[in-house]
């Protein structure tokens, strides 16, 4: 039985090949996970097969599974590490010929290795094969959006705000903007959220680019291309995903940048409009004054992150985000 | 016109002053300015030149160099100390010696490093081989060094500079306002 299951893979890996990831030597191939899983049950025994193949070649680290994402950067994949068993994040960069490293690369990885945090990605190394640059990282399944598809416990919900506010507040006070925070750069695992994709961030410089962040959480002061932001663009778009986690969908959909600023222009008299919204009746007094801080037009006005950390909502610890009744 | 047209004003660009953003930015002071001690420590780039048979002078005429190039770039001052540090830092981590003749390629590969990582438009490989190095150095010859700088200093970019310490300090006393009336930017 044994050997004709070898015998089948061997010709596999023969005709598709694997594809795997070495410090020193390169092995391009193709290789299909799942059409070998799909045949038999006994997937404990073609794993040993495969490891036994690939130990074969020398200097085997990591085998992809399969591909998550795919963004302007480049493609992210799945992928298990031989030697511990682990499953991790490949991101890997397009390099283009004519310009070296891609200054997206630069920044993050040099970024990434400075923060040392809990609820921010962590960095297990960069290599590159073939004249491609990887980035390797922790693996993490879920993300906010389809987190909130599910229904969890209020303070589960509470614990997440924290802790994403903790973490921002770590990244802004070593100098460090993000400018691409969004659910789908938030993953969740047990309860505890982590902050990832820090390709758009940067350190702060007085003169900055205005089309960051995606056009739902982007800041105000971005739509109207402002140069010169800071810190502020990041709470607004905190301010946005803490109502989405409460209110379990976006609240400003806009479809272009005018759209986005006239679903916007209702906050110029927040206090009102929090008031008389239906939406935001459930909510309690001490929520939506934390939202309203953050929701703020005018960036000098909105509150930091660590204005926000002192904010009573997180202080009283029988605050809840929707009124019991 | 018709007349609804003419009842519209048009407001004034929506904009902060850098005053106001500076302002802003001292919420963060203290904790900016604790790390930036911190990281001072860790990544000042130290006895550079200990190991290699570059004189010091000919490091003092690159620099100059430098500054030279930037500014016709149009580069901003913090471009020129990523730069700097970024060369001092691989010497300082290079284990094998370097001559003399590497000073050309080591100094154009981190101003090329620095320019990606600080400006937002940064310059072309085309222009750094045609303008810069005058196509005395190959693109292959650029595009090798600089993963080999990048490897050799782990990317690490971000450490603070002179010049992250001292614009904190000085906007923070209000002096930079003062300064920069009188065209002192460099002081």
């Amino acid at each position: 039985m044994n050997s004709i299951i070898q015998y089948q893979l061997y010709l596999r890996i023969e005709n598709d090949g694997v594809f795997i990831l070495s410090n020193k030597q390169i092995y391009d191939y193709q290789f299909e996970y799942n059409r070998i899983i799909c045949d038999s049950q006994i997937l404990y025994q073609i794993k040993d097969i495969i490891y036994y193949y690939m130990s074969v070649l020398e200097n085997v680290r990591y085998i992809k599974i399969q591909k998550i994402g795919e963004g302007a950067y480049g493609i992210i994949y799945k992928a298990q590490d031989v030697q511990t068993q682990e499953i991790v994040a490949l991101k890997k960069f397009k390099l283009s010929d004519y310009e070296g490293v891609p200054s997206c690369a630069l920044r993050e990885i040099s970024i990434l290795k400075q923060l040392n945090h809990p609820n921010i990605i962590k960095l297990i190394s960069q290599i590159i094969i073939n004249k491609k640059l990887h980035l390797v990282m922790n693996y993490y399944d879920k993300d906010l959006t389809e987190y909130l598809k599910f229904y969890h416990e209020e303070f589960h919900l509470k614990n997440i705000i924290y802790k994403i506010l903790l973490a921002v507040e770590f990244i802004h006070s070593r100098k460090i903007i993000h400018r691409d925070l969004q659910p789908n750069n938030i993953l969740v695992k047990n309860n505890e959220p982590v902050i990832i994709d820090f390709g758009l961030s940067r350190v702060f410089s007085p003169n900055l680019t205005p089309g960051v962040t995606q056009l739902w959480y982007r800041a105000p002061e971005l739509l109207q291309n402002c140069h010169s932001y800071d810190y502020a663009i990041d709470m607004w778009s905190l301010g946005c995903i803490i109502l989405e986690i409460a209110l379990n969908k976006p609240l400003f959909m806009g479809q272009s940048e005018i759209h986005q600023l006239l679903l916007i222009k209702n906050l110029i008299d927040g206090d009102e409009w929090f008031k008389q919204n239906s939406q935001f009746a459930k909510f309690n007094n001490l929520f939506i004054d934390l939202i309203n801080k953050l929701l703020q037009i005018d960036p000098t006005k909105r509150i930091t992150s660590k204005q926000a950390i002192q904010h009573p909502f997180f202080q009283d610890q029988f605050a809840f985000i929707y009124n019991n009744e | 016109l018709p007349q609804e047209l003419q009842n519209i004003t048009i407001k004034p660009k929506f904009d902060h002053t850098i005053q106001e953003n500076k302002n802003l930015q001292k919420f963060y002071t203290d904790e900016i300015f604790f790390y930036l001690k911190e990281q001072e420590k860790k990544s000042t780039p130290l006895e550079f030149l200990e190991n290699h048979s570059i004189p010091s002078n000919l490091r003092a005429k690159m620099i100059d160099w430098m500054v030279e190039v930037l500014c016709s770039y149009k580069c901003t001052d913090q471009t020129f100390f990523v730069a700097v540090r970024t060369m001092d830092f691989y010497f300082s981590k290079s284990e094998k010696q370097l001559e003399v003749s590497d000073l050309h390629l080591c100094g154009v590969t981190s101003m090329f490093i620095a320019a990606k990582y600080e400006e937002i438009h940064p310059m072309k490989l085309s222009v750094v081989y045609e303008k810069i190095a005058h196509k005395k150095l190959s693109t292959d010859q650029i595009k090798k060094k600089e993963s080999e700088i990048l490897q050799t200093i782990g990317f690490d970019l971000v450490g603070g500079t002179l010049f992250d310490m001292y614009s904190l300090i000085l906007t923070n006393c209000l002096i930079e306002s003062k300064l920069l009336e009188k065209n002192y930017k460099y002081l």
